[in-house]
C-alpha cells in the first residue's frame, strides 16, 4: 500500500468498495468525486464466451509504485492548481463474474477535471501496471495477452 | 554475480516457482539472464517478443546491464493488453 500526498494506491485480496475509496478522497473543498469500477464479465469477446471466473495476479510492489506514478501524472495533467485526491485499488485472487477488480475514485474541486482524470487513470493502469489475469472457462483456463496459444507449462 | 529472479503469472508457472537466484557473468544483460533460464525451451522464440522486463521495479529493455543484487522480473503481457 502506498499513501502519499496525491492519494492512496493499493493491491489487495479483499473485496473492493466504491464507498470506501470515495470516502478516502473526500474533501470539504471538493465538488465532485468521479469513480470507475472494473467488473469481471462472463465473456472475453464474441469468440470467447462462458468465462466463469478470472484469477488476477499482480507484482504488487511494482504495481503500487506504478499506480502512484499514474496518480502523480494525473495530478500534474488535470488538477491545474485545483485540489485533487486520487485512490486506485486493484483486487487480486479468484474473482467471479460481477466482482469488482479495480476501483478508482478521484475527488476534485470541479467535475470536469475529476471525470477526465478518472478516464485517463484506467487507460494508464491497463497499459502500465503489472497485473495479469487468467480467464477460467468450464473446460480450461488461459492467461490473457499471449499472442496465440498460451505457453505450455 | 548473483541476481534475484522473480516470476509472475505465466512465467511463474513455466519456472514452477516464484523466485530463484541466478549466477551470471559480470556485465550480463537482461537478455542473457532470460536466455540462461529459457533458452532451451522449444517455444522460446515465441516467448521473447511479448515479454517485458523489470529491474528493481522499473521497466527496462532486454539490453539493460544487470548488477549484482538486482531483482529481475519477467513480465508476461499485461492483463490490460486485451481487455
Amino acid at each position: 500500500m502506498i499513501d502519499d500526498v496525491t492519494g492512496h494506491y493499493e493491491v489487495t485480496s479483499s473485496v473492493l468498495s466504491v464507498e470506501r475509496e470515495s470516502a478516502r478522497v473526500a474533501d470539504p473543498g471538493h465538488g465532485a468525486i468521479a469513480t470507475f469500477v472494473g467488473v469481471v464479465r462472463n465473456h472475453a469477446g464474441a469468440e470467447r464466451t462462458g468465462v466463469t471466473s478470472i484469477y488476477y495476479e499482480a507484482f504488487a510492489e511494482m504495481a503500487e509504485k506504478k499506480m502512484a506514478e499514474i496518480g502523480a501524472a494525473l495530478l500534474s495533467r488535470h488538477a491545474q492548481g485545483k485540489r485533487m485526491r486520487i485512490s486506485i485499488v486493484h483486487r487480486v485472487g479468484e474473482l467471479v463474474v460481477g466482482d469488482a477488480s479495480v476501483v478508482i475514485a478521484i475527488g476534485c474541486e470541479r467535475r470536469k477535471e475529476s471525470l477526465a482524470a478518472c478516464a485517463e487513470a484506467i487507460e494508464r493502469l491497463k497499459e502500465n501496471v503489472p497485473v495479469w489475469k487468467k480467464e477460467r472457462f468450464r473446460d480450461g483456463s488461459e492467461w490473457v495477452g499471449w499472442a496465440g496459444d498460451p505457453p505450455s507449462t | 554475480m548473483l541476481v534475484r529472479i522473480r516470476a509472475f503469472a505465466a512465467y511463474r508457472e513455466i519456472l514452477g516457482k516464484e523466485s530463484l537466484e541466478l549466477e551470471l557473468a559480470d556485465g550480463a544483460t537482461v537478455r542473457a539472464a532470460f536466455d540462461a533460464l529459457f533458452g532451451s525451451r522449444p517455444d522460446f522464440a515465441r516467448l521473447v517478443p511479448s515479454t517485458m522486463f523489470a529491474v528493481n521495479r522499473e521497466y527496462v529493455g532486454a539490453d539493460h546491464v544487470l548488477r549484482g543484487g538486482d531483482e529481475l522480473v519477467f513480465l508476461p503481457p499485461l492483463a490490460g493488453g486485451r481487455a
